[in-house]
């Protein structure tokens, strides 16, 4: 989980947050496949590599010397995962703090679009409950331990997201305070459907 | 691939000058925007300097100063001498230093992607500044300070310069210095460029060095080769010279930026990571997500 709020920074910028949360949580990659991937020149890569390098989100993973010479420093992602904070960015200063409070208004006012109702009266109730229903999620996610973090890393990346998924579901579920918070919130969305959303 | 031998030093410097040759046209124009950019600090340093003293004292006095300086410079103290040396030194050649350190920026691009634009040394430049400055001071302050100071204690102890054998002593303690530490410090640049403080890439280098003592001092030797056969034909070749002057500046500089470059990057390899497994199918995940 990503509280600080210089770290949260760095990441916010579009650029360092397509580097890591595209592609460098889920495997190893070069300056150069990074560049190719973003479109992007080569130099500006590394630049970005070592702000992320600097907080801490990105390390070198191993040194490949080529054929022709060059010599590529694979990088990855310090954590297959990353969670930014909720707290930390809405108490942060400026910048953060309104990103993460658009977001939200964003986010409550776009469930509209499955027939969810939400008039702005009751906007920062929605607010709230989401809020506290993900930072509880994700407090209940940082906490779930990789035993055998060796071949936990050697896992294909797919097979990695889907026990991290299944983990993650179990651990939830065990928890009497997101059960409760969950509960919560689908009370709400419950009392504001409009539209015709059924399970099948 | 981090100990040294002939065949690897040479191939080294092959590889650093095939790539110094292939971004060329990048090296000439970044090193003459650069030059014209450490030029105008250069101006704007002094200005910020002299205007003030100008300003407060006006123009005669600062005249007469270096007037003085000038009648007096023989009769300076070490001391004296060394302090004016640093005030007026580092501050001026500092933009110059930082130059130097930015073609080390090019040179990790080039290493480690294949490729630089002639701008991207304006990045390092602007990005790097104080820290390749600190290391220019640094540089500076270990390489050529003592042999400076050196010199000047000799002067003032036999109150003349030295001629014959004790000048030849003294010549030769200086190339050695200067060959023992710039080589030690061959690492500080890569080091800065790499992300580290002034004081992390110093210990980076000095620690590299005592580390992969062959393969550093290996490198580092054979650019010193390469610089004096460049400045031979310089000299020897006229008027052909001016090429071999020109290949100096616009090709081993940048070879050694980029040989020395790959160097760290070869040395700071830390390759006991474990490797990840790749996909063998299509990657498909097939849990949905929470």
């Amino acid at each position: 989980m990503v509280t600080d709020s210089n770290v949260i920074r760095v990441l916010l910028e579009p650029v360092r947050s397509d580097i890591v949360f595209k592609y460098l949580v889920n495997g190893s990659m070069t300056v150069k496949q990074l560049a190719d991937a973003l479109g992007k020149n080569p130099g500006t890569i590394l630049h970005h590599i070592e702000a992320l390098k600097k907080a801490g989100l990105v390390v070198q993973e191993r040194t490949q010397l080529t054929s022709t010479g060059i010599v590529q420093r694979y990088y990855r992602a310090t954590a297959r995962e990353f969670r930014l904070g909720i707290s930390e960015m809405i108490q942060a200063n400026g910048g953060i703090a309104r990103f993460a409070r658009d977001r939200f208004r964003s986010m409550i006012s776009s469930l509209s679009v499955y027939g969810m109702d939400i008039p702005e009266s009751e906007a920062e109730q929605a607010t709230l409950l989401l809020r506290n229903l993900i930072e509880r999620e994700n407090a209940v996610s940082s906490k779930i331990q990789v035993l055998d973090a060796e071949s936990y890393n050697r896992l294909p990346p797919s097979v990695r997201g889907d026990v991290s998924r299944i983990m993650r579901r179990f651990a939830l579920e065990e928890d009497p305070q997101y059960r409760d918070l969950r509960e919560k919130w689908h009370d709400f969305l419950r009392s504001h459907r409009t539209g015709g959303m059924k399970n099948e | 691939m981090k100990n040294s031998n002939f065949e690897t030093l040479l191939e080294d410097l092959r590889i650093s000058f095939r790539f110094a040759w292939k971004n060329v046209i990048s090296y000439v124009l970044a090193m003459i925007g650069v030059l014209i950019v450490a030029g105008i600090l250069m101006v704007i340093m002094a200005a910020v300097i002299i205007v003030p003293v100008i300003l407060v004292w006006g123009l005669e006095p600062m005249i007469q100063f270096f007037v003085s300086l000038g009648q007096n410079w023989s009769v300076l103290q070490g001391a004296e001498m060394f302090s004016l040396i640093v005030f007026l030194a580092i501050p001026l050649f500092g933009p110059f230093l930082v130059a130097l350190g930015a073609l080390f920026g090019m040179a990790r691009e080039i290493v480690e992607s294949d490729g630089t634009t002639a701008e991207g040394v304006f990045v390092w430049y602007r990005k790097k500044f104080l820290s390749l400055a600190g290391g220019g001071v640094v540089l500076f302050l270990v390489s050529l300070m003592p042999i400076a100071l050196m010199s000047i204690w000799a002067f003032t102890v036999t109150g003349s310069w030295m001629l014959g054998l004790p000048m030849a002593a003294v010549a030769a303690f200086a190339v050695v210095w200067l060959v023992m530490t710039t080589g030690m410090l061959s690492m500080l640049f890569p080091g800065i460029i790499d992300g580290l403080s002034v004081l992390g890439a110093v210990k980076q280098s000095v620690r590299l060095t005592r580390q992969y003592f062959d393969r550093v001092f290996g490198t580092w030797l054979s650019y010193i080769a390469v610089f004096i056969i460049f400045s031979a034909l310089t000299v020897v070749m006229i008027p052909l010279g001016v090429i071999a002057g020109l290949a100096l500046v616009f090709l081993a500089l940048p070879a050694m930026t980029i040989g020395l470059t790959r160097v760290y990057l070869i040395l700071t390899d830390n390759a006991s990571a474990a490797e990840t497994t790749e996909d063998e199918g299509p990657g498909v995940r097939i849990v949905g997500g929470v």
